[in-house]
């Protein structure tokens, strides 16, 4: 076991950040952390990488308890690297800063050069070992900071929202990179995302918090998707064996995925009574929460199956939707995530 | 102006001329300067670097302290000095009162101050996040100081160079500790007190022209810096 965590509290003043009474994190596995702004992803990820201390409970790291002092706690960080969502290069070369952690842990400069020119190499930098980090994109600096951390060769790869605020085709490299250093390189992976699909992905496992505490296991709104008919025209889609679904015009479905994510900010939910169903797809159901998550409301509606959605504080006021009203939602599947599971 | 304009004249002869009185006093300025510049550089900035780096109690009344000490006058420290150092004091036996090292030691109190706080901004304007950085990276305790150092560089030259600006102009310190004696302990500002003083306005005009010649440099220095810890910080 990689980290195996017990009633770990971190409290700010009268705040409690994080409140998780049990969690076990295996080793070269991947894990993606999910949840809304201000769920305590990224103090999780600082308390895994050694950088914040639990203000209660323990943590056990390869087997062994962690002691929390600073010589015990800079040993551990030698095995466990974290990626910022905005990382910072230090002032200097793209070379300086890829061999700063080995320059630290006194690695011959031969071993060293090799070793930055190998991570380059494999985060598409190579090109730029002689420029200027001050001077890269927000893109190439978070290629740069994974190649800085990958350098060390780490036991475990902290990423926080690594592929927040790049471009797409950056997006794609950086998944690449990490898919890459998990399976070529036996790193165990966690990630912080704010993007279930991009959770679904590639994770092994899914980590849910929500406002400091462990949700469920299981990924919100990922449902089985099956087509039950003969032929496009004559049948119709099933979500998670229960939910009819019929494709618009032009909307073809590919039949090769058998998963669907539907982001819960795409999902349209409004009283039954105000709702006008001439010719329109919907699934009716009964609100069975209501949470504010700091500026967004979260609504938990069954419709046979229990779908998550999630809407601006002021959409939510003016439609006034309390636990037990019945609602309607609407959902396209042209703006699902459809991916498939084995 | 006739006054003016002859004594202006005569000083540009003079410094022209490199009339070795002049260059005397300037060199002993530049070097009683430079030596307490470095030596409080020394003290003041791990000072400042452990104080806007540590969390400790009474950090706060610490800074507000420094920043009273910013005000403190030249003859104040003066006295101060001198009651240790004359014949008197409990330093009286070292024989330091009117000589090079009592400049020094006066002017080092008088900047240690201004090098520790200008520290302090300097390291503090710097992003948490390069520590964070390096801790996660391997980096123990000094490397970390190393690369905030690094990243707070041009705060911390513009912080020394304000310090040493302060002391190749004041006055107070070293006439009261230097004695002013030819040779010695004469520093530009003294010898331009005693020029007054004489009513010989030639060598006192030539000296106020090299001491704005180096304000002026250091002026330059101090903002080149200022202004690449601003770039930095963008």
């Amino acid at each position: 076991m990689l980290y195996k965590i017990r009633n770990l509290k971190k409290v700010h003043g009268n705040t409690t950040i994080l409140d998780i009474h049990s969690l076990d994190i295996k080793r070269r596995e991947v894990y993606t952390l999910i949840g809304p702004n201000g769920a305590g992803k990224t103090t999780l990820l600082n308390t895994l990488a050694f950088l914040d201390l639990p203000s209660e409970g323990n943590i056990h790291f390869l087997g062994k308890e962690v002691q929390f002092n600073q010589r015990a706690l800079h040993g551990l960080r030698r095995k466990v690297v974290q990626v910022d969502q905005y990382p910072i290069l230090f002032t200097g070369s793209v070379r300086k800063n890829v061999e700063y952690g080995l320059y630290v842990r006194k690695t011959d400069r031969k071993k060293r050069d090799r070793i930055v020119e190998e991570v380059l190499e494999m985060v598409g930098m190579h090109g730029f070992i002689n420029a200027d980090a001050h001077t890269l994109s927000g893109g190439e600096t978070k290629r740069v900071a994974l190649a800085r951390a990958l350098a060390i060769e780490p036991e475990v790869l902290l990423c926080d929202e690594p592929t927040a605020n790049v471009d797409v085709e950056n997006q794609k490299i950086i998944i690449d990179i990490l898919k890459r250093c998990n399976r070529e390189k036996d790193v165990s992976l966690i990630f912080a995302t704010h993007s279930l699909s991009e959770a679904s992905r590639f994770a092994d496992h899914t980590i849910e918090l929500r406002n400091g505490v462990l949700a469920s296991g299981k990924k919100s709104n990922v449902f089985s998707l099956r087509f039950q008919g003969s032929d496009i025209n004559g049948g119709h889609w099933l979500i998670a064996d229960t939910l009819p679904y019929r494709a618009g015009n032009g909307e073809v479905l590919p039949d090769s995925h058998n998963k669907v994510y539907i982001d819960p900010r795409c999902i349209a939910c409004v009283p039954l009574s105000e709702f006008e169903s001439a010719d329109k797809q919907f699934w009716k159901g009964n609100v069975k929460k209501a949470e504010c998550l700091g500026e967004e409301v979260r609504l938990v509606v069954d419709c046979g199956v229990e779908f998550e959605v999630l809407m601006s504080q002021e959409a939510y006021g003016q439609k006034a939707m309390p636990v037990n009203e019945e609602v309607a939602l609407q959902v396209s599947l042209e703006q699902a995530m459809l991916f498939t599971e084995q | 102006m006739d006054l003016i304009l002859d004594s202006l004249y005569q000083a540009f002869l003079l410094l022209i001329s490199l009339d070795s009185e002049l260059l005397e006093i300037v060199g002993v300025s530049l070097t009683v300067s430079s030596l307490s510049t470095l030596i409080a550089a020394i003290i003041g900035l791990p000072c400042g670097f452990l104080i806007a780096f540590k969390s400790f109690a009474g950090k706060r009344l610490v800074i507000t302290v420094l920043n009273t000490l910013l005000a403190l006058p030249t003859v104040v420290i003066g006295l101060i000095v001198y009651s240790f150092i004359s014949r008197r004091g409990i330093l009286g036996p070292l024989e330091l009162l009117y000589t090079q090292k009592a400049i020094i030691i006066g002017q080092v109190i008088l900047i240690i101050p201004v090098i520790t706080t200008l520290t302090i901004a300097a390291i503090s304007r710097i992003d948490k996040r390069y520590r964070k950085t390096a801790l996660t990276l391997g980096a123990g305790e000094l490397h970390v100081a190393l690369v905030i150092f690094k990243e707070a560089r041009y705060g911390i030259i513009a912080a020394v160079i304000a310090a040493f600006g302060r002391v190749i102009a004041e006055v107070g310190i070293s006439m009261m500790l230097g004695g002013n004696a030819k040779g010695f302990t004469r520093t530009m500002t003294t010898a331009m007190a005693l020029e007054y003083d004489k009513g010989e306005f030639v060598l006192a005009v030539a000296l106020g022209g090299v001491l704005m010649a180096f304000a002026f440099f250091i002026n330059i220095l101090f903002h080149f810096f200022q202004g690449r810890t601003a770039e930095n910080a963008l």
